[in-house]
């Protein structure tokens, strides 16, 4: 079986599609359209959209890398027709077009192809939504339209119930900014997923639509949106009394996430003058730090994983001998603990005091289990 | 032009497995173009025939629209006679299309994709559609007003995306599709697939196309038809051009001597007549086997070709 290979141009065209892109696009497949099997020049890319994933087919010739690639929409996309109806003269005037004059040697070519495909596709299912027959959806639609950055998706299909899923951004605040420390490379964003049915005529009493707070996954480490518990929607109500709600809500949460890495700083600087200088230590969320600590003979270093509900929980701790090895090769770890002296009103150094005394009893206690373990390998 | 709804598409089956034998052995996606004729089909209602054939037709009794499609043409890739952007270059298919011929409309073939036509495919098809140079006229047209199309249907052939499927069993999928400039839509089609069977009502609405001249020969003598020679003075130039072609092939064998193969002196000259069919066959084996080194020569330069272009890609 010979080896399957990408090939080079194409290649570079992928690469800087997937290093470059402003939102993280995945390659799903690669597969062969050519005789020999081993040339790859076809593959699924899914693409962000409205907080799902949309899934084109880019379609190369391997035997012919200089011709642009061909695009297949999803199979609910027929009617998406994005180049279509402009006339020769039209398309060599906008500048825009990135298919016109396809230069197989310039590596950005298909991510711009994508990103205006993108853009195309977005007023594709913006004009979806409008032609919706739906007097509260037009309502709706109207009144949160001016948001930038706003993304809406009509669904449809044999065996699907029609609905319109809105993906609202929030808070006008740039998050990276208010995160001074963080070095994430994409803008980090929570959007509102906001799902109507479609009910046709209008009703006394519409369905309350179904609501998600999504972020971009990085801002997990920061804050959980989760768990952010909703305001109720009441009856009658629409988006654009909803929203500010909301967003005032987020607003104080992100502001409460802020002053939590302060917290979670203070106890890891105070764990310092017990335990030493941290082995390792996270220094943008705080989130975890690794001491090393001696007892006696016995060397171990001291894993501390700190929840976002720190410090109303107190910190995971583990100990992990440097001495004592299972049959894999691998230090020994103890179980994590959780269930020792705690209060969340002490101050970062009481804290850090009733740790190290927790540690100091808890070590011989490993100790005895690590000698043990290494014993009964050897017998 | 007008936009008128094709019933249905034609196609002899040799025709389609010839398209299919060229796309199974490409090494890549390629896309062509295809020519044949659309007629207009009156509703049959004569009750004293009873073919199956015919009576498939009376059942429906509106006027339609068939397409036949007679032969295509492809070369060894795609994008060949339109842009990156999916824009015909009207000069290159002009030169295409053989002169009797008719462009109806295109196919592509690509493997492992998706049975439905993509971005560059459907604005290929708007293109050739939408040109009113490449119009013609429909075949057995009412007289009051004769009908125009533009070639806008397109065949897609595709092979399954299973890969375990692919080394013993090869499956084809197909689909003809007709762009209707009014919706802006493709329609899917029906496709009948044409077979020399017992039911060959089918010749009724079928005409061969052929690229080599028709030979109007005299199977008969001179000397007996005298009255016809006079009165078809002009064709004698050109009969006698291609009576001395057929001379060549019948090797001074003449067509009366055909008389003696029947009766009681048959047997002596049924040898003659093989030896001629012999000779015939020497000389169609000898053009079968100039036809092979032509294709042999031809596989040459596209392997040659593939090779620069494997070059350019980086793949060596």
């Amino acid at each position: 079986m010979a080896i399957e290979t990408i090939p080079p141009l194409i290649n570079a065209q992928l690469n800087y599609l997937i290093s470059h892109s402003p939102f993280p696009i995945k390659v799903e497949q690669m597969w062969s359209g050519c005789r020999n099997p081993n040339l790859l020049d076809r593959f699924t890319l899914a693409i962000p959209f409205c907080l799902d994933y949309i899934k084109w087919d880019v379609i190369y010739n391997a035997h012919n890398p200089l011709i642009a690639p061909d695009v297949i929409f999803g199979p609910e996309d027929e009617s998406f027709h994005p180049y279509r109806g402009m006339g020769d003269e039209s398309l060599s005037k906008s500048k825009k077009f990135s298919l016109s004059g396809w230069n197989y040697k310039d590596p950005t070519r298909l991510l711009s192809l994508i990103l205006e495909l993108r853009d195309l596709y977005m007023v594709y299912q913006k004009k979806r939504v409008g032609d919706v027959d739906d007097d509260r959806l037009k309502f709706e639609v109207g009144t949160i339209i001016s948001k930038e950055g706003l993304e809406m998706y009509m669904s449809s299909g044999v065996d699907k119930t029609e609905e319109v899923r809105f993906a609202v951004p929030l808070l006008g605040m740039d998050i990276n900014k208010i995160v001074s420390s963080s070095s994430w490379r994409q803008q980090q964003k929570i959007q509102l997923q906001v799902i109507f049915p479609v009910v046709g005529k209008f009703t006394n009493k519409p369905p309350v639509p179904r609501l998600k707070l999504v972020s971009t996954p990085d801002l997990r480490a920061f804050l959980a949106v989760e768990d952010v518990r909703l305001p109720p929607w009441s009856d009658g109500m629409c988006l654009a009394e909803y929203l500010p709600t909301l967003e005032e809500l987020l607003a104080s949460q992100i502001r409460d996430a802020v002053s939590s890495i302060e917290v979670r700083r203070q106890f890891i600087v105070a764990l310092a003058p017990l335990f030493g200088r941290p082995l390792e230590a996270d220094p943008v969320f705080c989130r975890k730090a690794s001491f090393l600590a001696v007892s006696g003979i016995f060397t171990f270093v001291v894993h501390f994983t700190l929840t976002l509900q720190f410090p109303k929980q107190p910190p995971l701790l583990v100990l992990q001998s440097s001495q004592h090895f299972d049959p894999r090769g691998a230090a020994i770890k103890s179980p994590s603990f959780t269930e020792y002296p705690w209060s969340p009103r002490w101050d970062a150094s009481e804290m850090a005091e009733r740790i190290f005394d927790f540690v100091a009893d808890e070590c011989l206690n490993f100790r005895k289990i690590c000698t043990e373990s290494v014993q009964q390998q050897q017998r | 032009m007008d936009d008128r709804p094709i019933k249905e598409i034609h196609i002899p089956g040799p025709t389609l497995s010839s398209l299919l034998h060229r796309i199974s052995s490409s090494s890549g996606d390629i896309d062509g173009l295809l020519f044949g004729t659309v007629t207009f089909n009156a509703p049959v209602n004569l009750s004293d025939d009873v073919s199956p054939f015919s009576e498939n037709i009376a059942a429906d009794n509106s006027p339609s629209l068939i397409a036949t499609v007679t032969s295509f043409f492809s070369s060894s890739s795609t994008s060949t006679f339109y842009n990156s952007s999916g824009q015909i270059n009207l000069q290159l298919v002009r030169k295409v299309v053989p002169r009797a011929g008719t462009l109806i409309g295109w196919f592509s073939g690509r493997r492992k994709t998706a049975l439905r036509p993509s971005m560059r495919e459907s604005c290929v098809t708007e293109s050739l559609s939408s040109n009113t140079d490449l119009s013609f006229q429909v075949l057995k047209s009412p007289n009051s007003n004769s009908i125009t199309l533009s070639p806008c249907l397109f065949l897609l052939l595709t092979t399954p995306f299973r890969k375990e499927d692919q080394v013993l069993i090869h499956t084809h999928d197909y689909r003809v599709y007709q762009f209707r400039l009014s919706t802006e839509c493709f329609e899917p089609k029906t496709i009948k697939i044409i077979n020399i069977g017992p039911n060959v009502g089918h010749y009724v609405d079928y005409e061969t196309y052929s690229p080599f001249p028709e030979m109007l020969c005299e199977i008969r003598d001179p000397n007996s038809m005298s009255e016809d020679v006079k009165s078809e003075t002009d064709d004698v130039s050109l009969s006698s051009k291609n009576q001395s072609q057929l001379d060549l092939c019948a090797d001074g064998f003449q067509i009366n001597r055909l008389e003696n193969l029947t009766g009681p002196v048959a047997s002596g000259y049924t040898a003659e007549v093989e030896d001629l069919y012999s000779k015939m066959i020497g000389k169609l084996n000898g053009l079968a086997r100039l036809v092979e080194k032509s294709s042999a020569k031809v596989l040459e330069q596209e392997t040659r070709n593939m090779k620069l272009r494997y070059k350019v890609a980086g793949l060596e």
